[in-house]
């Protein structure tokens, strides 16, 4: 399978302060990876780097074979829902239609008869056909993650990096989310960064377990042993649809 | 009402309205849905310098305002955003010695300004015919500006990590709203002052920005909203003998807090 992100010993520090360290991990299309891990572990530092925002301190990062800021064309990001104004004046095709930069390089406000179609597409893939005109502040968590889901889409990546998508859904929307990602992958490689342990060993066919150092990368079924060294705390991992436990506290 | 629109001055007053109106409520959109409120305060201020200036060097001091004032926008734009200086330390750096220049070129000049005040609290009743047409071309420059950048702006404002992923040069449509910003507070100087110009770049956008769903129709309340309240604001200093900029400034916030209290109603 073709390679699509390729990290060689890739370290990372703020100032002096080191969040990764000597990450070497590679995904390749029709994955679906799990990236977890405790907070401050570096999740969304490992995404801001492939997404080329942040330079690593030391080591060699490639998305499609090439540097992150030129392979990020073909990358699609949804970014976590908290940092949103939701009140920003702007409806479902407005958001969707700004995921393709061809789109918003052209002058005005109106856009193409073909611009419009190939966002209804995105939004009929992710199920939020009829909310095409509604107002953003009038969606549920839910939809403003398909809707931000839709608007990666329409750049047709190859690679999608997803900033804890899950964390505002109910048990059912995540179901359907996580279904639709499972239709996703076929086309392209998927990267999840989440808290959520049950859906990773549900939905996620490779895990990356994140804290500092990567403790594990691989598959799920042989990934959960490595949780506790992850966490750096007992984990009891309960079957389907109950979140897991955290025995003891944490050191 | 209309006995006072046979004055030239009057005239010139009511187009100065519609010019001011057309900038704050295009460039006031930008400014309060990228929450750049603050940093548009601070280049208003920095103006003031530009004004200075112009006494110095005996020239026409909203001449002068416009390069001075853009400078200082792109200044405040780089420092905080390239170097570790945060933004509102930069914004407060810039607007106090914006200030303390324009004192020190008048200073230097001959110590006298006749209509400093003017600049600083505005007078709306003042505006030459040969400035009205300096302060058309500036909204000019501002409507190409956001046609030509509408869906940029647009992205930068409502997701700008998203939009640098997508290849936008977003350090550059971040650094040109601040030049419109800094010409529209140049539209403004006349109308309102230095010191009052943010409250006219905020509020209309503000009071529209609760019945919009597009930046496009916001920007279309804002003009309309702002035109009314200026020419009632104009129409009330008239009426009393009351300063037009203080006028037209206090009953922008007035509309603020009744379209604020309508919503809160209209909710429960």
């Amino acid at each position: 399978m073709e390679e699509v992100v390729e990290l060689k010993k890739v370290s990372f520090s703020y100032d002096s302060l080191p969040v990764l360290r000597d990450i070497t991990l590679s995904v390749k299309k029709g994955d679906l990876v799990g990236v977890i891990g405790p907070n401050g572990g570096g999740k969304t530092t490992l995404l801001k780097i492939i997404l080329g925002l942040l330079q690593p301190t030391k080591g060699k990062v490639s998305v499609f074979g090439k540097p992150p800021e030129t392979g990020r064309g073909k990358v699609g990001y949804v970014p976590q829902i908290s940092k949103f104004d939701r009140e920003f004046p702007i409806d479902v095709m407005g958001v969707v239609l700004s995921g393709k930069p061809g789109n918003i390089a052209r002058p005005g406000w109106a856009y193409g008869q073909e611009e419009k179609s190939s966002a209804i597409e995105a939004l009929e893939t992710v199920g939020m056909k009829e909310y095409a005109k509604r107002q953003i502040s009038k969606l549920s968590g839910g939809q403003i993650q398909r809707v931000l889901l839709a608007r990666a889409l329409m750049s047709e990546p190859g690679l999608l990096l997803l900033d804890e998508p899950i964390s505002s859904l109910d048990p059912d929307a995540q179901k359907s989310f996580y279904e639709l990602l499972g239709r996703l992958k076929e086309k392209m490689a998927i990267m999840i960064v989440t808290h959520d342990l049950t859906a990773v060993t549900e939905y996620m066919d490779k895990l990356a377990c994140l804290n500092g150092n990567l403790y594990y990368h691989g598959k799920t079924k042989e990934g959960i042993k490595h949780l506790e060294a992850t966490y750096q705390c007992p984990i009891e991992l309960i079957a389907h649809g109950t979140p897991h436990r955290v025995l003891r506290r944490h050191k | 009402m209309f006995e006072m629109l046979q004055y030239q001055f009057m005239q010139n007053a009511v187009i100065a309205a519609f010019l001011v109106s057309i900038a704050c409520g295009i460039v006031g959109t930008y400014v309060v849905v990228k929450r750049i409120v603050a940093l548009s305060g601070g280049i208003a201020h920095t103006a003031f310098g530009g004004i200075g200036l112009g006494y110095l060097l005996n020239f026409d001091p909203i001449l002068t305002a416009i390069p001075w004032t853009i400078l200082s926008a792109l200044g405040i734009g780089t420092i905080s955003r390239e170097t570790g200086i945060s933004e509102d330390t930069s914004i407060g750096m810039f607007w106090a010695v914006g200030m303390a220049l324009g004192i020190l070129f008048i200073y230097i000049s001959s110590g006298y300004a006749p209509d400093l005040f003017s600049y600083l609290f505005g007078n709306i009743l003042t505006v030459p015919s040969g400035e009205l047409v300096l302060m058309g071309l500036m909204d000019v420059a501002i409507i190409i500006f956001a046609f030509f950048f509408y869906k940029k702006l647009e992205a930068v404002s409502f997701d700008e990590e998203f939009a640098k992923i997508s290849g936008i040069n977003t350090r550059f449509v971040y650094l040109l709203l601040l030049c419109m910003v800094a010409l529209s507070v140049v539209v403004m100087i006349k109308a309102v002052g230095i010191i009052l110009v943010i409250a006219l770049l905020a509020l209309p956008a503000a009071i529209a920005r609760k019945y919009t769903s597009s930046l496009l129709s916001m920007m279309g309340y804002a003009i309309i909203l702002s035109i009314i309240l200026s020419l009632g604001g104009l129409y009330l200093s008239y009426l009393f003998d009351l300063p037009s900029g203080t006028t037209i400034i206090l009953l922008l916030a007035c509309a603020f807090l009744l379209s604020s209290v309508q919503q809160k109603v209209a909710m429960n």
